[in-house]
């Protein structure tokens, strides 16, 4: 190939590849601009949150006003209502990163038996031993109830 | 504690400096010394029962710092290139990074571009060792733990913790700046490839500009913010340099133990980095030459400690795994490949993905060939776990290609990017003098 047409079309792939990528950037950026700041970013699935999710901002509310009735070190367990594949332990992922000093234990482990207290994310739960302590939107904080201890 | 990191480091300048360089690369350097001090000093600090804290932290990387001093007083340290002038000299390019760089460092600290694992797996590691002032291997040990990954390495959720230790809380923003910081070092990175692969001016300015607008543009998209595979997309890049013009003769040379460093620095970020640092290590020695053998100390030395670290760790606590069971197989070969075809056309990638199946082709330039080899056994390696992971079904293999190649080819596509502008440059202008590049 002549050198002169060989050198052009280097320039030109240069170019081209230089607009594509700064098409991409642009791109990327303005999305990420619309999904945080222009429209506000739609419910999804919990592997997909991102802190500014709806679902992560509510679960983040609730577990900050927990924090103040759960002394840090406390086993805390932890439930969602039923969620195909496993959107319910994304969800406890969630928590556990919200919820620093705590131990959060899903509740299908043996360990959650032995909870000093439970949260629940959009589930109630009627339980004779355990005491509603908080409840804000779609989070509860129950204790377990002392021995005699009137629900 | 970046600074502070890149000061601890640059107490082995004597052992890690080499003449002309680029000094934005040699402080990249000096930096991974800095994080692989201070690692050392966490894990020094665990062992002897000493809780984690800004004055502890600081002492004991004050002192790992002094022991590079004593290390590294008597080498006289040979002058790093000119910064503002010469064909390094800052352009038009550099102001393009610096673009890409100021909104990734927004689009972090503002929390836009978190890493899912972030939450999952890193950054509560960081959080945890934080507030146990410590490794909390008594968590990451909790059967539930298991996708946590609690056998990985322990170096960057160790980093997080520090910094916090330092802030005295952890925030999240501060956490994310280590992203920039990173991303900084890769195109400090680049820049000393290019300048070591004798590219003219105007191309490495255009290579420059392609790797910052790419790296910017897939790390906003897929939302790699808090990631640690910003530590593995630099290595085999800053990597570049060394595997070009590997130290020779039988003593010791400053290239063998900033190869070392670097594969180090990929051992302990994440288990992927296990064989990039054996990739590097066996083509950096293969390239030296006579008197490898002499080398191979300061290559291996430094990723066979921290793997040392990491596998007493892993046995002392019996931590859980999360790695399936190995049965090679071609059975889902077909579908491996389709959704490896398809990771590529993710919307983040924008199709630049593709650029790394490239890599085996840059093998046939010279400047490129050795970062390219390493690049291409990286790749390799993650086809045949690809293969060699027992999947129950097909889906099963789709979706594990699915939700980890494209962030697996960021790893290497740094390597790509850069050696397609080298290999490009040799179209536009006059070849480089000849007897540089091995």
């Amino acid at each position: 190939m002549p050198p002169r047409l060989r050198s052009r079309l280097a320039i030109a792939a240069f170019a081209a590849a230089g607009a594509w990528l700064a098409y991409g950037f642009s791109r990327e950026v303005y999305r990420t601009l619309d999904l945080e700041v222009l429209r506000p970013p739609p419910p999804r699935a919990a592997i997909l949150w991102r802190p500014s999710t709806p679902q992560a901002r509510r679960l983040q509310a609730f577990l900050h006003r927990a924090m103040e009735s759960v002394p840090p070190g406390s086993r805390v367990a932890f439930a969602t209502e039923a969620t195909p594949s496993y959107e319910g332990f994304f969800r406890f992922l969630w928590a556990s990163y919200l919820f620093p000093g705590r131990l959060l234990i899903p509740e299908d482990q043996p360990e959650a038996q032995a909870a000093e207290y439970w949260v629940t994310f959009r589930r109630p739960l009627e339980r004779p031993d355990l005491v509603l302590v908080l409840e804000q939107g779609p989070g509860r904080l129950y204790r377990m109830a002392k021995t005699g201890e009137a629900r | 504690m970046a600074i502070a990191c890149a000061l601890a480091g640059s107490r082995l300048r004597g052992r890690l400096a080499r003449a002309g360089e680029d000094p934005l690369y040699r402080w990249v350097l000096f930096g991974v010394a800095g994080l692989l001090g201070l690692y050392l000093s966490e894990v020094a600090l665990f062992t002897l029962g000493v809780p984690w804290n800004a004055a502890t932290l600081a002492a004991a990387l004050a002192m790992a710092a002094g022991a590079a001093h004593l290390a590294s007083r008597r080498v006289a340290v040979p002058e790093a290139g000119p910064l503002r002038s010469g064909p390094g000299a800052p352009g038009w390019g550099d102001a393009l990074a610096l673009l890409c760089l100021a909104v990734v460092t927004v689009c972090a600290v503002l929390l836009w571009m978190v890493y899912s694992d972030f939450i999952f797996h890193w950054g509560i590691k960081g959080q945890r060792f934080f507030l146990a002032r410590g490794f909390d291997f008594e968590f990451l040990a909790r059967p539930w733990n298991w996708l946590r990954h609690p056998e990985y390495p322990n170096l960057y959720p160790g980093l997080l913790a520090a910094t916090a230790a330092v802030a005295g809380r952890f925030a999240e923003p501060a956490m994310m700046l280590w992203t920039p910081i990173f991303f900084f070092a890769l195109l400090a990175a680049g820049r000393e490839a290019l300048r070591v692969s004798e590219v003219s001016r105007p191309a490495a300015q255009a290579t420059l500009a392609l790797l910052a607008l790419g790296l910017a543009m897939f790390g906003i998209g897929y939302t790699m913010g808090g990631s640690p595979d910003w530590m593995l997309a630099l290595v085999p890049l800053a990597a570049w340099p060394l595997l070009l013009s590997p130290g020779s003769g039988a003593g010791f040379r400053a290239p063998d133990l900033g190869l070392g460093l670097l594969a180090a620095l990929a051992a302990a970020a994440k288990l992927e980095g296990l064989p990039l640092a054996a990739f590097l290590a066996a083509v950096y020695l293969a390239r030296r030459g006579r008197g490898w053998w002499r080398a191979a100390p300061a290559v291996v030395l430094p990723a066979l400690l921290v793997v040392g670290i990491w596998l007493v760790h892993d046995w002392h606590y019996d931590l859980p795994s999360a790695q399936g069971e190995r049965a090679f197989s071609l059975r889902y070969a077909g579908t491996i490949a389709r959704a490896a075809f398809e990771s590529f056309l993710v919307p983040e990638w924008h199709g630049a993905g593709f650029l790394v199946l490239l890599l085996p082709a840059l093998l046939f330039c010279r400047p490129a060939r050795p970062a390219a080899l390493v690049a291409s056994l990286q790749l390799a390696f993650y086809g045949y776990v690809y293969l060699a992971t027992a999947h129950p079904t097909a889906e099963a293999a789709e979706f594990f290609v699915r939700s980890n190649l494209p962030r697996l080819v960021f790893h290497v596509w740094p390597v790509a990017i850069v050696g397609c502008g080298i290999a490009l440059s040799r179209w536009v202008g006059p070849s480089p003098p000849a007897g540089r590049a091995r």
